[in-house]
C-alpha cells in the first residue's frame, strides 16, 4: 500500500511531456534529425516522471523496497509508451500502409490499384530505403553492386527473422 | 513491490498463452486475436483475485485496492501495446531488412541493383500491403476502386493531423 495516486499517472505525464517536446523540436528543426528529436522527447518525459516520482514517495516516506519497485514499474511502463510513441512516430514515416492509407484518403473517389501504383509503387520504396541504407553506411556501392557494411542492421535483421520463427513459425511472410 | 509482479505476471501469462495458441493454429485476423487473448487473460486474473490467498507469497503478486489495480492495468497496457506494435513489425516483411539480407546472402560479390529492383517488385512489396488493408477492414473493394472505411478513415486521420502538426510529408 502507498499513499498519493500521483505516482499511477506520472509514466502518462512523462509521455504527454515526450511528446509535446518532440514536436516542438521537431518543428524548430534546425539541424536536429527526427531520430535526434525522439531522443530528446524521451529524454525529457524520462526526467520529468522521475524527479515527480522521487520527490512524491519521498514525501511519503514509503519502504526503500516500495521506492525502488515502484521506481522500476514506472520506468518500465514509461519505457512501454515511449516505444509505442517512436513506432507510432516510425510508421508515419516509413510504413507501406499507412502511405497507401494516405493516397487513398486524399483522392476524391478513391483509387483503383493501377492509380495507385502510380503515385506509390515499389521503385519509391526501394529508393528511399537505400537512400537511408548508404547514407547510415550500412551498405555501400562498388562497381554497380550493394555491398554490406556496418553490420549492425545485419544483425538486427538477423533478430527480427528468430522472433519471426518463434512467434510465426516462419522466417517470411512469403514462406 | 506488488504491482511489479502482477503487471509482469499477467503479461508474460498472457504472452505464453498466446505462443501456444498461435503454434496450435495461426488466427486469421491475428490483430484481433491478440486483443482478445491478452485483455481475456488480464480480464480473468483480475476477476480469479478473490480466490488466491490474500497473505503469503501470493500477497506479492495481488494488487491492493482500486489504485494498485489501476497500476497494475496501466502497466499490462504499456506492455501489451508495445508487444502488439512489435508484431505488426514481425508480419510484414520489413523492405529494408528484406534489402540487407538479400545483399548479405550475395557477398562477398555483393547484389546488383538490377537484381534488387526485379526480385522486389510491386507483387512483393506494395500489392500485399493492398490486400492486408482489405483483410483488416481499412480499404474496401468499390468496383475497381479502392475506398476507405469507416474504421480506415478515422485511423488514417490521426497521422494525417499528427504529420501536420509535425509539418512532415507522407512518408512512406
Amino acid at each position: 500500500m502507498y499513499g498519493p495516486a500521483l505516482p499511477v499517472f506520472t509514466p502518462i505525464l512523462g509521455l504527454t511531456v515526450n511528446v509535446l517536446a518532440q514536436v516542438v523540436s521537431f518543428r524548430i528543426k534546425g539541424r536536429l534529425s527526427l531520430l535526434h528529436t525522439i531522443f530528446i522527447g524521451f529524454i525529457s518525459g524520462l526526467i520529468t516522471m522521475s524527479v515527480i516520482d522521487v520527490i512524491t514517495l519521498s514525501y511519503n516516506k514509503c519502504s526503500l523496497i516500495y521506492f525502488i519497485a515502484i521506481i522500476i514499474a514506472n520506468i518500465i511502463i514509461y519505457g512501454s509508451l515511449g516505444y509505442c510513441y517512436f513506432h507510432f512516430i516510425n510508421l508515419g514515416e516509413t510504413a507501406r500502409r499507412i502511405r497507401l492509407l494516405r493516397e487513398i484518403y486524399d483522392s476524391d473517389v478513391g483509387l483503383t490499384t493501377s492509380e495507385l501504383l502510380k503515385l506509390y509503387n515499389a521503385k519509391e520504396v526501394l529508393s528511399y530505403r537505400i537512400e537511408r541504407l548508404l547514407q547510415n553506411k550500412q551498405i555501400h556501392l562498388q562497381n554497380d553492386r550493394y555491398l554490406i557494411g556496418n553490420p549492425t542492421i545485419l544483425w538486427f535483421a538477423n533478430i527480427i527473422t528468430f522472433l519471426k520463427y518463434l512467434v510465426l513459425g516462419k522466417r517470411s511472410e512469403f514462406d | 513491490m506488488n504491482i511489479l509482479l502482477a503487471g509482469l505476471s499477467l503479461f508474460f501469462l498472457a504472452f505464453g498463452i498466446h505462443l501456444v495458441i498461435w503454434k496450435v493454429h495461426l488466427p486469421h485476423h491475428q490483430s484481433s486475436a491478440l486483443l482478445w487473448t491478452f485483455f481475456g487473460t488480464f480480464s480473468l486474473g483480475v476477476i480469479s483475485t478473490p480466490l488466491f490467498p490474500q497473505d503469503g507469497l501470493w500477497a506479492w503478486f495481488l494488487p491492493h485496492g482500486l489504485l494498485e489495480l489501476i497500476h497494475v492495468f496501466l502497466m499490462f497496457l504499456s506492455l501489451t501495446f508495445a508487444y502488439l506494435i512489435t508484431y505488426s513489425a514481425l508480419e510484414a516483411d520489413s523492405p529494408s531488412l528484406v534489402i540487407i539480407r538479400m545483399i548479405a546472402e550475395a557477398m562477398p560479390t555483393g547484389l546488383a541493383k538490377q537484381d534488387l529492383e526485379t526480385r522486389l517488385s510491386d507483387d512483393i512489396l506494395i500489392l500485399p500491403r493492398i490486400k492486408d488493408l482489405l483483410r483488416d477492414n481499412l480499404v474496401v473493394a468499390n468496383g475497381a476502386r479502392l475506398q476507405l472505411t469507416p474504421q480506415g478513415r478515422s485511423f488514417i486521420k490521426i497521422f494525417v493531423i499528427f504529420r501536420a502538426l509535425l509539418k512532415a510529408g507522407k512518408g512512406g
